[in-house]
C-alpha cells in the first residue's frame, strides 16, 4: 500500500505540475488584464503584485461596437454549428452505410482538399461567393463555413458511424423504418458522444475564425468577435491589457461550452449492450 | 413504402429549403428604407477603408469628414477602420481581384506596387487637376506611390524613427544637445557601459543602425544591390553591429525580445538610447500608466548619422481602386485630404503632413504635438525610403533571413550577404519579365 502512494503522489505531482505549466500562461494573460495602458507586457514580478481591477473589461466591453460583434458571432457561429453538423452528419451517414460507385475516390478527393490552406482558397471563394451574390451577408459566410466544415466531419464521423452495429439498422427495417428513420433514430442518438465533441469543435473554429470573415463581411456593423478584438492592435503599437481583456470576453462561451460537455467527450463503450449476443 | 417516400421527399425538401432560405436571406439590414439604393441616389457615397489609431480616427471621423461633408454636400464619405495587419492585405487583395472594394484605401506605402501590378489601383495621375494637387507634395514621397510610369496614390502622412535619448543619463555625462553621430553615441556607451536600445534584427528595427555604421542596400534606383549589399562597408558595418551585441553593447535581450524598452528608456539607468517613432508620444502621452513627465525625462533627436542613410521612411498613401463606383468623387476626397488645412489638422493626432506647405507651416505652429515632432521631421531628410517595387516585401524577408543567419546562427558575414545580395538581385531582374 504505502509503494501504492508514493507512487500516486509521484504520478499526481507530475500531473499537477504539467498543469500548472499549461495554465500559467492563461493565468498570466489574466493577471495583464488588470493592468493600464499595457504597451508592453508587465514583469513577472508586477504581475503578481497586480491589484484586480476591471476597468479594461469595461472599456473593451464599451468599445468599438464590441457587444454587437460578440452577438453577431453569436448569431453567426450558432447557425454554422447547427448546419456544419448535421450535413456532415449527414454524409457521414452516406459514406458509412451505403455503398456506391467511387466512393472510395470521392471520400479521398474530400480529404485531398483539407490539405489545401484556407489562403490560397480565399479568392476563388471571395469570387464565388461575389458571384452569388453573397458578399457583406451572414449567407455567404455560413455557406463557406458549413462546406468547408462537412469534410473534417464527415472524417470524423464515418468512422464512429461505422462501429454501430448493423443490426440495429435491421431492427429499424423489420419495423418498416427507412433510411431517415435510421439515420434520426439509430444513427444520431448512438453518436452523440462524438457529435457533442464535434460540436465544441466546430463552434471554436467558426467562433475564432478571422480571415473569412474579415474578407467577406464589409459593413462595420456586421463584424465578428475576431475581428473586434484585433481592432485593439494599432499598427504600431499594441494595448496588451485591453487585447487580453477582449480575448478573455471572447473565451469564456467556449470554456463554458468545455466545462457543460466536457464528461459527453468521446466516450468510448457508448454502443455497447445495444445488441444481444 | 409510401411512407419512406415520403419522409425522403420531405427530408429533402426540409434540406432544400434550409440552404436556399440561408442564401436568399440576403437582409441583415434592420430598416431597409433608410439605405441608400443604386441608381435612387442623389448624393454620391464613397467608401474609404483607413487602419487609422484610436486618436487618429476620432479626428478623421469627427472633424475631416464632417468638414468634407459640409464643403461637399453632394458627397457622402463612409469611413471603415481596419487592423494593419498580413491578413488585411491578403483580405484587400482578394476583394480587389472580384471588384469588391472600397473606392479609397489607405495604405502603407510599400502596399501600392503589389497592388498596381496586379492591375488593382487606378491611376490617379489622369485626374485633369492632378498636376496642381500633387505639385504641393513632397516629391520623393510621391515617388514611392509611382509605379511603371504612373501614380497610384496621393501620400497622406509621413514618419520616420529618431533616437530617442535618456534624458537622466545625458545629463549625468554633462551633454547638452544628444550626439549626431553614431559613433559618438557608441563611444559614449562603451566608456559608460550603457546600452544602445536596438529592438530587433528585423529590417525595420534594424536597419538605421546598419546605415548608421556605414552599411548600404542598393544603388539610388534599386535596381541591384550587389557591390552594396555585399560591400566591404556593408560587411564592416554588420561586423561591427555584431561585435556591439555580442559585447553587450547594443540591448543583449534583442533576440529574445525581453527588455521593456518603451519604459526602461526613462527608468532605467542604463538604457541609454532606443530608435521609435512619434507614435511612441502619440500614444504614451495618452496613457494613464505613465506616471513621469515623458518629455523632460527623455530627449528626441534625429537618428545619429554616420552613413548613406540615417533612419527609415514610413508612411501612408491614399489610393483609388480600379472598380470603385465614384472615381470622380472619390478623387474629390483625396485630394482634400492632400490640401494644407485638412493636413494640418491631421497633425494634430501627430501625424506628420505630405503636403510640403504644412510641413513647413505644422513646425511653426503651437500644437501640443510640435512638443516632440519637430526631430522626426528633421529626420525625414536623411532617411531611406523603400523603393516603389512590388518586390519589396520579399527583399525585405531575404535581408531578415541573412540576419538571423548572422546573428543567431554565427554565419560568416561576408558569405551571407554576397548569398542574400544575389538573390535580391535575380528577384530585381525578374521584375522586368512579369
Amino acid at each position: 500500500m504505502k509503494t501504492s502512494f508514493i507512487n500516486k503522489f509521484i504520478v499526481y505531482a507530475v500531473i499537477i505540475a504539467g498543469a500548472l505549466l499549461f495554465v500559467f500562461p492563461f493565468i498570466y494573460m489574466i493577471l495583464t488584464t488588470f493592468f493600464q495602458g499595457t504597451n508592453t507586457l508587465p514583469k513577472p514580478d508586477q504581475v503578481f503584485s497586480v491589484k484586480v481591477n476591471f476597468s479594461n473589461y469595461v472599456t473593451v466591453w464599451n468599445k468599438n461596437n464590441f457587444v454587437n460583434y460578440f452577438m453577431n458571432s453569436v448569431i453567426v457561429t450558432s447557425v454554422a454549428m447547427v448546419g456544419s453538423l448535421f450535413l456532415g452528419a449527414l454524409t457521414a451517414y452516406g459514406f458509412a452505410r451505403f455503398t456506391f460507385p467511387g466512393k472510395e475516390l470521392v471520400f479521398r478527393i474530400f480529404l485531398l482538399t483539407m490539405f489545401i490552406p484556407g489562403v490560397i482558397n480565399i479568392i476563388p471563394q471571395f469570387v464565388i461567393i461575389k458571384d452569388m451574390g453573397l458578399v457583406n451577408t451572414y449567407s455567404g459566410l455560413w455557406l463557406v463555413y458549413i462546406a468547408g466544415g462537412v469534410i473534417g466531419n464527415v472524417f470524423f464521423l464515418r468512422g464512429f458511424f461505422e462501429s454501430i452495429p448493423k443490426e440495429l439498422e435491421e431492427s429499424v427495417l423489420i419495423d418498416g423504418g427507412g433510411s431517415w428513420r435510421i439515420f434520426w433514430n439509430i444513427y444520431l442518438p448512438q453518436s452523440l458522444p462524438a457529435l457533442g465533441t464535434l460540436a465544441i469543435f466546430i463552434f471554436q473554429g467558426t467562433w475564432e475564425e478571422y480571415f473569412l470573415a474579415l474578407t467577406l463581411i464589409k459593413s462595420e456593423a456586421m463584424r465578428t468577435l475576431p475581428i473586434a478584438i484585433l481592432m485593439f492592435n494599432d499598427k504600431y503599437s499594441t494595448n496588451y491589457g485591453q487585447v487580453f481583456a477582449a480575448s478573455i470576453i471572447a473565451l469564456l462561451p467556449v470554456i463554458l461550452l468545455y466545462v457543460t460537455f466536457q464528461k459527453k467527450f468521446v466516450q468510448s463503450g457508448f454502443n455497447e449492450g445495444g445488441v444481444k449476443g | 413504402m409510401a411512407a419512406v417516400v415520403r419522409r425522403r421527399l420531405l427530408a429533402g425538401i426540409v434540406l432544400a429549403a434550409m440552404t436556399l432560405g440561408g442564401c436568399m436571406n440576403n437582409s441583415i439590414i434592420d430598416v431597409p428604407e433608410a439605405v441608400q439604393r443604386i441608381g435612387d441616389e442623389k448624393e454620391k457615397r464613397i467608401v474609404i477603408w483607413h487602419t487609422y489609431s484610436d486618436e487618429e480616427t476620432m479626428i478623421f471621423e469627427q472633424a475631416v469628414i464632417p468638414a468634407f461633408e459640409a464643403e461637399y454636400p453632394d458627397i457622402v464619405v463612409e469611413s471603415v477602420r481596419q487592423t494593419h495587419n498580413q491578413e488585411y492585405h491578403s483580405a484587400l487583395l482578394a476583394r480587389a481581384s472580384a471588384g469588391k472594394t472600397p473606392d479609397i484605401i489607405r495604405m502603407d506605402y510599400t502596399w501600392i506596387p503589389g497592388f498596381a501590378q496586379r492591375g488593382l489601383l487606378h491611376a490617379v495621375d489622369s485626374f485633369p487637376d492632378y498636376e496642381n494637387v500633387s505639385s504641393q507634395l513632397q516629391g520623393r514621397m510621391l515617388d514611392t506611390n509611382r509605379y511603371k510610369g504612373h501614380v497610384y496614390g496621393l501620400p497622406l502622412n509621413i514618419t520616420t524613427k529618431a533616437a530617442l535619448y535618456n534624458a537622466r543619463l545625458l545629463e549625468k555625462q554633462g551633454i547638452a544637445e544628444p550626439p549626431s553621430s553614431f559613433s559618438e553615441v557608441i563611444s559614449l556607451a562603451e566608456s559608460n557601459d550603457y546600452i544602445i536600445g536596438m529592438s530587433g534584427i528585423e529590417l525595420w528595427n534594424s536597419i538605421p543602425y546598419f546605415f548608421s555604421l556605414g552599411g548600404r542596400l542598393a544603388d539610388s534606383g534599386f535596381t541591384k544591390t550587389d557591390g552594396y549589399f555585399n560591400s566591404p562597408e556593408s560587411v564592416a558595418a554588420m561586423e561591427e553591429l555584431l561585435r556591439l551585441f555580442r559585447d553587450g553593447v547594443i540591448n543583449p535581450w534583442m533576440l529574445e525580445g525581453s527588455a521593456d524598452l518603451w519604459s526602461e528608456i526613462y527608468t532605467s539607468s542604463r538604457l541609454l538610447t532606443i530608435d521609435e517613432g512619434p507614435w511612441y508620444y502619440s500614444i504614451l502621452l495618452n496613457s494613464s500608466s505613465v506616471d513621469v513627465n515623458l518629455l523632460q525625462r527623455t530627449t528626441v533627436a534625429p537618428f545619429p548619422g554616420g552613413g548613406e542613410y540615417r533612419s527609415i521612411i514610413g508612411g501612408e498613401s491614399l489610393v483609388m481602386t480600379k472598380d470603385a463606383r465614384n472615381k470622380p468623387e472619390a478623387w474629390t476626397f483625396m485630394s482634400w485630404m492632400t490640401r494644407k488645412e485638412t493636413q494640418l489638422k491631421l497633425m494634430e493626432a501627430g501625424l506628420i503632413p505630405a503636403n510640403s506647405e504644412a510641413f513647413e507651416e505644422g513646425r511653426s505652429l503651437s500644437l501640443p504635438v510640435n512638443s516632440y515632432l519637430n526631430p522626426f521631421m528633421d529626420g525625414i531628410k536623411d532617411a531611406f525610403y523603400r523603393p516603389a517595387i512590388p518586390e519589396w516585401n520579399e527583399i525585405e524577408q531575404l535581408y531578415d533571413a541573412a540576419m538571423e543567419d548572422i546573428f543567431i546562427r554565427g554565419r560568416d558575414i561576408e558569405e551571407t550577404l554576397n548569398e542574400a545580395s544575389g538573390r535580391m538581385d535575380a528577384l530585381l531582374k525578374s521584375r522586368g519579365n512579369i
